[in-house]
C-alpha cells in the first residue's frame, strides 16, 4: 500500500489536470449552438414559406381562378355553339334547294310558253292571209295580227329573260349551296373542336384538382414532418444548457475533492478519509461524465439526423412540386402548367376559329343577300307574266268580234278567232303556273333575306372573341403566376436542402466534447481503481456518510440517479403531474 | 399581436429556443440575463415571465419574489423553466409564487401549451 502523502499529491495533480478546462469543453461550444439556432430558425422560416408557395401554387391550379375561367369558358363556348348553329337543322340548305327546284321548274313552266309562241306566230301568218284574202273587209284583222305577232315577240322576250335570270339564279344557288355546305362543315369542326377542347381542360382539371388535393396533403406531411424534426431540434439543442450544467457540477465536485485533499493533514486518518471520499467521487464522477458524453453525443446526433430529415422533408415538397410541372424542369412536360398552356392555346385557338367563323359568314351573309336580291327580281317578272295572260285574252276577245262583224266572209276568221281563244286559255294556265312559282321564289327570297341578315350579323361573334381572348389573358396570368411560383419553389428547395445538407456536414464538434469528456472520464477511473488499492476499506467505509451530502447538490433528475446507481441508497424520482403536458411539467 | 413574454436564462442557447418557439407561435418576446437583468427590463405590458432557476447575480426563485412585490405584476403567470427537478426546490418556488415548472429539456408544443393555458 502506497504511503498517503505521495498518493494524495498525484491525486490532486490528477484531479487538477482533469478538472482545469472540463467545464469550458462544453461552454466554449455555446457559439457553434447558437449557429445551429440562427440556421434552424431561418430554415424554419423559409420552410414556412416554400409551404405556403407551394400551397398557392396548387391552390392556383386547381382553385377558384382556373373554376371560373373554365365556367365562363363553358358558358362562352355554349353561346358561340349556339351561334355556329344559326341553322342548325341545315334549313338554308333546304331553302336553297327549294329556290333550285323553283327555277328549274319555272324553266319548264316557260319552255310551254314556246308552243304558245309558235302558235301565235302561226295564227299572226293566217291572220294576215286571210285579212289579204278578204280584201277591204278584212282590213282590221292586219292589225290584229300585228298584235298577236307583237305578243309572240313580248312572249319570247320575256321568257328570255326570265330564263336567263333562272340560269344566273341557278349559278348562284349552287356557289351559295355549296359555301353553306362548307361553312355547316366549319361550324361543326369548330363546335367539336371547341368542345372536346373544353371537356379535356375540365378533364385536366379535375385531375388536377385531384393531383393538387393529394400534393397539398404530401406537402402538408412534409411541412408537419419538418416542424416535427425542427421541434426535436429545439429539444436537442437545450442539451448545451444541460450537459453544461452537469459538467460544471462534475467539475465542482472535483475542485471539492481536491480542496478536501489539501485542507486535510499530510498523513494520517482524516487523509486516508478524504482520499476514500476522492475514490467514490472519481467513480461517481466518472459515471456522471460518462453519462454527460453519451447525452451530449446523442444530442448532436439526433441535430444531424433532424437536420437530415428536414433536407429529406424540403425535398419531399421539391419532388411532389416537381409533379406539378410534370417533367425536370419549370414550365415543361405535362402537368398542370403544361395543362395550363394547353387551355390557353385551347381558348386561343377557339377565338381564332370564331373569328374565321364570322368572317366566313359574312361573306356567306352577302351571298345569301345576292340571291335573295335575284330571286326578288324574279318575282318582279310575275307582272309581266300576268299581262301577257291578259293581254292574249284581249286578243282572242278582239278576234271574236271582228269575225262577228265580217259576218260570213269572216268565218275563216272565226276559226283563228276560237283558235286564239283556246290558245289564251292553254296560255293562262301556262302564265298561271308560272305565276305561282314565282310567288313561291318570292317567299323563298324573303326566308333567303333573313338567313343573310343572321350571317351578316357578327357583332355577338365579335362580342364573344372578345369575352375568349379576356379569358386567354386570364388564363395566361394564372400560368405565369403559376410558372414563377413553380421556379421559385424548386430553386428554393434545392437551395434550402443543399444548405441544410451543409450544416449537417460541418456539424462535427461534438467529436472534440465526447473525446474531451471521454478521456477525463477515464482518467477518473483511473483514479478510482487506483485509490480502491490503496485506501482501507474502514476509511471508504467512513466517506460514504459524507458523499450522501453530495446527493443533495444535484440539480438534474439524471444525475440522482446516476448518483444512486454508483453509490447507493434512496433515490426517489421526483415526478412532475403535469399530465395533459407531460412527465416534465407541472402546474401549481 | 401576441402577449409581451419575458424569458430569463442564463443561457444563451435557451433564451434563443424559448424566444424562437414564442415568436414562430405569435408572441412577442424580452429577453434578460439572470433575475437582476429581468427586474431592470420589467417593464411595459408583460404578460407572463418564463425562468430559469439557477441563474448568476440573481437566481429565479428571487425573481418570482421580486416580481410578485411589484403591484403592476403581481399576478402575471410565472413558469419555472430549469434542469431542476427536486420536489423541494418545486416546493420552494410555489410558495414564492411559480404558477407552475417545466423540467429542462421542454418540447415547443409542450411549452406553448402551457402558455396558453395560464394565459387563458
Amino acid at each position: 500500500m502506497r504511503e498517503h502523502t505521495a498518493l494524495a499529491r498525484e491525486v490532486l495533480e490528477r484531479l487538477g489536470h482533469v478538472g482545469s478546462g472540463l467545464g469550458r469543453l462544453v461552454q466554449q461550444r455555446e457559439d457553434d449552438f447558437l449557429a445551429l439556432g440562427e440556421e434552424l430558425q431561418d430554415v424554419a422560416r423559409r420552410v414556412q414559406e416554400i409551404a405556403a408557395d407551394s400551397r398557392t401554387l396548387h391552390r392556383l391550379a386547381s382553385g377558384d381562378t382556373v373554376r371560373h375561367i373554365l365556367e365562363e369558358l363553358m358558358a362562352e363556348l355554349n353561346a358561340m355553339q349556339a351561334l355556329c348553329r344559326v341553322d342548325e337543322d341545315a334549313a338554308d340548305l333546304a331553302m336553297l334547294a327549294r329556290a333550285r327546284e323553283l327555277v328549274q321548274q319555272l324553266a319548264k313552266s316557260i319552255r310551254e310558253y314556246a308552243r304558245v309562241v309558235r302558235t301565235l306566230q302561226m295564227l299572226g301568218i293566217s291572220t294576215r292571209i286571210e285579212s289579204a284574202r278578204l280584201g277591204s273587209d278584212g282590213r282590221g284583222f292586219s292589225s290584229l295580227a300585228d298584235d298577236v305577232e307583237k305578243l309572240g315577240y313580248k312572249i319570247v322576250e320575256y321568257s328570255d329573260r326570265i330564263m336567263q335570270q333562272a340560269g344566273a339564279l341557278d349559278a348562284l344557288a349552287k356557289t351559295a349551296e355549296a359555301s353553306t355546305r362548307e361553312m355547316h362543315g366549319m361550324q361543326s369542326e369548330c363546335s367539336y373542336a371547341a368542345f372536346s377542347s373544353i371537356h379535356h381542360s375540365m378533364g385536366t382539371l379535375h385531375a388536377m384538382a385531384e393531383d393538387s388535393r393529394k400534393t397539398s396533403d404530401e406537402v402538408s406531411g412534409h411541412t408537419a414532418d419538418i416542424a416535427a424534426s425542427v421541434g426535436r431540434i429545439i429539444g436537442s439543442l437545450q442539451f448545451h444548457d444541460i450537459v453544461r450544467q452537469q459538467v460544471e457540477h462534475v467539475e465542482a465536485a472535483l475542485a471539492d475533492a481536491r480542496a478536501g485533499i489539501e485542507r486535510a493533514p499530510q498523513e494520517g486518518r482524516a487523509l486516508a478519509e478524504e482520499l476514500a471520499v476522492t475514490t467514490d467521487l472519481c467513480a461517481l464522477q466518472q459515471a456522471q461524465l460518462e453519462n454527460a458524453r453519451t447525452r451530449f453525443s446523442a444530442a448532436v446526433s439526433s441535430l444531424r439526423s433532424e437536420l437530415a430529415a428536414i433536407a429529406d422533408g424540403v425535398r419531399g415538397v421539391r419532388q411532389r412540386t416537381g409533379g406539378f410541372s410534370g417533367a425536370s424542369g419549370p414550365g415543361a412536360g405535362g402537368g398542370a402548367t403544361a395543362a395550363l398552356d394547353h387551355m390557353q392555346r385551347s381558348v386561343a385557338q377557339i377565338a381564332a376559329n370564331m373569328l374565321s367563323l364570322a368572317e366566313q359568314g359574312e361573306r356567306m351573309g352577302h351571298i345569301m343577300a345576292e340571291v335573295a336580291e335575284m330571286v326578288a327580281q324574279m318575282s318582279a317578272f310575275l307582272g309581266d307574266i300576268e299581262d301577257i295572260g291578259d293581254e292574249i285574252e284581249l286578243i282572242a276577245l278582239n278576234a271574236s268580234i271582228r269575225a262577228a262583224h265580217t259576218g260570213e266572209k269572216g268565218k275563216a276568221l272565226g276559226v283563228l278567232a276560237s283558235s286564239i281563244q283556246r290558245l289564251s286559255q292553254d296560255a293562262g294556265d301556262s302564265t298561271a303556273a308560272v305565276a305561282t312559282l314565282l310567288r313561291e321564289v318570292d317567299g323563298v327570297a324573303g326566308q333567303l333575306k333573313a338567313y343573310a341578315t343572321a350571317y351578316l350579323d357578327t357583332s355577338r361573334v365579335s362580342e364573344i372573341s372578345g369575352e375568349l381572348e379576356g379569358l386567354t389573358r386570364g388564363l395566361r396570368e394564372v400560368n405565369g403566376e403559376a410558372a414563377r411560383l413553380f421556379s421559385g419553389v424548386g430553386a428554393a428547395c434545392d437551395e434550402l436542402a443543399a444548405r441544410v445538407d451543409s450544416v449537417v456536414q460541418g456539424l462535427c464538434f461534438d467529436a472534440q466534447v465526447s473525446a474531451g469528456l471521454s478521456d477525463a472520464a477515464a482518467t477518473l477511473g483511473d483514479m478510482a481503481a487506483m485509490l480502491r488499492e490503496h485506501v482501507p476499506e474502514a476509511a471508504r467505509l467512513a466517506a460514504s456518510r459524507r458523499l450522501a451530502g453530495v446527493r443533495a447538490r444535484y440539480t438534474m433528475e439524471q444525475e440522482r440517479t446516476l448518483h444512486t446507481r454508483v453509490l447507493g441508497g434512496a433515490g426517489a424520482a421526483s415526478r412532475a403531474n403535469g399530465h395533459d403536458h407531460g412527465d416534465n411539467v407541472e402546474l401549481f | 399581436m401576441g402577449a409581451l413574454i419575458m424569458t430569463v436564462d442564463d443561457s444563451a442557447s435557451i433564451r434563443q429556443m424559448v424566444g424562437f418557439t414564442l415568436r414562430n407561435a405569435g408572441y412577442e418576446v424580452v429577453e434578460a440575463r439572470d433575475g437582476k437583468d429581468a427586474v431592470s427590463r420589467l417593464s411595459g405590458p408583460i404578460k407572463m415571465v418564463i425562468t430559469d432557476l439557477n441563474m448568476p447575480n440573481m437566481d429565479g426563485i428571487e425573481l418570482i419574489r421580486q416580481i410578485r412585490a411589484t403591484a403592476a405584476y403581481k399576478f402575471i403567470p410565472i413558469i419555472m423553466l430549469t434542469t431542476e427537478s427536486q420536489a423541494a426546490r418545486k416546493q420552494e418556488g410555489k410558495a414564492a409564487g411559480a404558477t407552475g415548472w417545466i423540467v429542462k429539456p421542454f418540447q415547443p408544443e409542450q411549452l406553448l401549451a402551457v402558455v396558453k393555458k395560464v394565459l387563458g
